[in-house]
């Protein structure tokens, strides 16, 4: 038993997070490209690390820290899954650019839903997966606006005709990709919770009203120490949900069932609160500079609130663990 | 990241489940909390004793069986999922045990812990003051040297000592040095309740009868050797006691999985029943269960990376007040849950409405939920104290 990372995948988040740490919006992707974060789950054989999900999860949390824009958890922790499982040439040819960082990618699979516009949408449709281009997204899709600047939405409402075939996809690939993209969601969102803590933290302590740091109010402690319970105790959550959905064998003795979908769902749910709590009391304790678009909270607060409800809700995986576990 | 026991450790829970199998009672024991039941408690920690089943992580010339912290947990897990009875003995043997190893001579450590194990001496903590709760740098019992006897004389009032009727034996600060600033100046001893000057006075709780006691000492004596760790220290050396209060040690994951579980199997019934007479379960109740199942686990994963932390040389430190706000916090939410289920019937007497009104005291005992925030907020984050 040891539920800690490793000291090589604490190692990569750290130089990805430092690497961050310089750069903003598209120049953050190409940085993260060049270090082959794509690539994490990308077979070798494709051009990838051929790494698991565990290995992504903490490069992620460090994603979601910086607010990072763009379609990372479907490119790098979603896609793979399905053109690994779709397989053929033109699916392996998608997986060597996904890896190289030249093509980010969206994965829609309702039509109907939002996705991020990318250079490719991977669309699950009635007749398998297909790829479409950028172009035809645009030229078949709905522009949609986000509550977050930084999200750029497209709503497909059926396959474009001008769309590759990629092949057919099972039920079993669907959803390991819909648990993808809810563990690696859920892992931008526990990333988004601790920087919205450091900010809150910061202008507490520095913020002074009746003379005094608003941070030395209990009240204002007590907000922010709740906000740490939650955001820290859905973190083993989600690592153990990365865990066991790259493979990692579980303790047979557990009670609880270590099926990847209840890891998966666990994860969601607890991510999903705990950065809508963390978000509240960040802003509350930001006071009316929280409420403004001059200072950065409300970029974490705009993600927050869109993470929360992507690829399922709280009370949506609650739901689903509830089927599972209370009326099996 | 690896999620299974060696095969060792799995050895050693198939041995705890063997056992606990064949000794937990058939029927739960009355409460602990009573005097009747603390009596019936007390023979099943001598049946745990005498298989060196006491005290499982102590070294063996304690009583126990030198099991790692990670067999601790296994055996914790194993020991409320067969239903076995509350440990009437955890003052002594989770909080002030550890206190002990740590700070102990060698001739305090052979004294006291056998006799610990074997549920010979059994422990009350004696921390709160009727002045001094939140605030346990506020007391003002006080222990003056008596040279001549080679020891100290304790007088002051201690209370809300759990189970302090039935205990042998107190843990507590007392005031060394008047003079000093209020955190120092405090020094830890180790009290007989039955040594001249010491009045107990068993009172009744919430959940039962004489579940408390103020504990009043005049000039009691007690000898040098009996003090735990340096004169005028005792404030660091309590602070090590609440933070086996407050972290894994009291409450290990494995009696809120072991809760949950049978939540589920509550809200089971309650679904059958319903059914069956053509009502409905409320649905946001299913979304409450699940979402306890989902704090279980969550305080599951998290003590194991405590524990891995800890076998790898990182210490929690103040990280241990999460750890009490989760499991108390959590505990109040499972319980509620129960009672919402059984409707009607929650109010009659039974282990849910009784789980509930224990749980209730979580959040107050070992240092209020408020003073742990603040100690978060303090400690963890970093804010300014004033």
């Amino acid at each position: 038993m040891r539920f800690a990372f490793t000291d090589d995948q604490l190692a990569f988040r750290d130089a990805v997070a430092d690497v961050l740490a310089k750069e903003a919006g598209a120049d953050a992707w190409a940085a993260l490209a060049a270090m082959g974060v794509a690539g994490i789950c990308v077979p070798e054989a494709d051009g990838g690390m051929g790494m698991s999900l565990l290995d992504l999860e903490p490069i992620l949390e460090a994603v979601g820290r910086a607010c990072v824009p763009g379609p990372i958890v479907d490119t790098a922790a979603v896609a793979p899954v399905l053109l690994n499982a779709v397989g053929g040439a033109a699916a392996r040819r998608l997986l060597g650019e996904i890896a190289a960082g030249e093509r980010t990618v969206a994965v829609c699979l309702e039509p109907g839903v939002p996705v991020e516009r990318a250079d490719t949408v991977l669309l699950a449709g009635p007749d398998g997966l297909v790829a479409i281009e950028r172009a035809a997204v645009d030229a078949a899709g709905r522009a949609v606006d986000s509550v977050d600047p930084q999200r750029s939405l497209v709503v497909l409402d059926a396959v474009p005709a001008a769309s590759e075939p990629l092949g057919a996809v099972g039920d079993d690939a669907l959803e390991a990709a819909r648990r993808a993209g809810a563990i690696g969601t859920a892992a931008v969102l526990v990333g988004l919770g601790d920087r919205m803590l450091e900010l809150s933290v910061g202008y507490a302590a520095e913020r002074k009203q009746f003379g005094v740091p608003i941070g030395s109010f209990q009240a204002v402690k007590h907000h922010l120490a709740d906000a740490t319970l939650a955001n820290e105790f859905a973190k083993p959550l989600v690592r153990h949900a990365a865990a066991i959905a790259s493979g990692v064998a579980a303790d047979p003795a557990h009670p609880v069932p270590a099926e990847p979908a209840v890891a998966a769902s666990m994860a969601k749910a607890a991510a999903s609160d705990a950065a809508q709590v963390v978000a509240a009391q960040a802003l509350q304790c930001h006071g009316a500079i929280g409420y403004t678009v001059e200072y950065e909270l409300h970029l974490y607060l705009k993600r927050t609130w869109a993470l929360a409800e992507a690829w399922g809700s709280a009370a949506w995986h609650r739901e689903l663990l509830a089927r599972r576990l209370l009326d099996a | 990241m690896e999620l299974t026991f060696s095969a060792d450790d799995a050895a050693f829970r198939d041995e705890c489940r063997t056992w606990l199998a064949e000794h937990v009672p058939a029927e739960p024991l009355p409460s602990g909390d009573t005097r009747a039941g603390f009596a019936l408690h007390l023979d099943w920690e001598r049946t745990l004793f005498a298989d060196r089943w006491s005290v499982v992580s102590w070294p063996t010339e304690y009583g126990g069986r030198g099991a790692s912290l990670w067999q601790w947990l296994i055996f914790e897990e194993e020991y409320y999922r067969a239903g076995a009875p509350q440990r009437v003995t955890q003052n002594g043997i989770f909080l002030l045990a550890p206190t002990i190893f740590e700070f102990g001579t060698p001739d305090q450590q052979a004294r006291w812990l056998p006799r610990m194990a074997a549920a010979e001496d059994l422990w009350c903590q004696g921390w709160s003051e009727p002045n001094a709760g939140s605030d346990l740098a506020g007391i003002s019992s006080k222990a003056v040297r008596d040279e001549a006897a080679g020891g100290w004389r304790l007088t002051g009032q201690k209370t809300w000592t759990t189970r302090g009727a039935f205990c042998t034996h107190l843990f507590g600060l007392f005031r060394t040095d008047p003079e000093a600033e209020r955190h120092r100046g405090l020094t830890y001893f180790l009290v007989p309740l039955d040594a001249d000057g010491v009045t107990v006075r068993g009172f009744g709780r919430l959940d039962g009868d004489e579940g408390f006691a103020e504990v009043f000492l005049e000039d009691a004596f007690v000898p040098d050797d009996h003090v735990l760790g340096e004169v005028d220290q005792g404030w660091g050396v309590a602070m090590a006691t609440t933070s086996s209060e407050r972290g894994l040690t009291l409450r290990s994951p494995g009696r809120f999985t072991a809760a949950t579980a049978r939540l589920v199997e509550l809200y089971r019934s309650a679904a059958l029943e319903a059914a069956a007479e053509g009502r409905w379960v409320d649905p946001s109740l299913r979304q409450r269960v699940v979402q306890a199942w989902i704090d279980a686990e969550a305080y599951r994963l998290y003590t194991l990376g405590d524990v891995t932390d800890i076998v790898e040389g990182r210490s929690p430190g103040a990280r241990s007040s999460l750890n009490k706000l989760w499991w108390s916090e959590m505990d109040v939410r499972i319980h509620a849950t129960a009672l919402e289920l059984l409707g009607p019937r929650a109010e009659l007497d039974g282990p849910w409405m009784k789980g509930y009104q224990f749980a209730l005291s979580g959040p107050i005992y070992a240092g209020t939920n408020e003073i742990q925030r603040n100690i978060v907020a303090e400690r963890v984050l970093g804010l300014p104290r004033k």
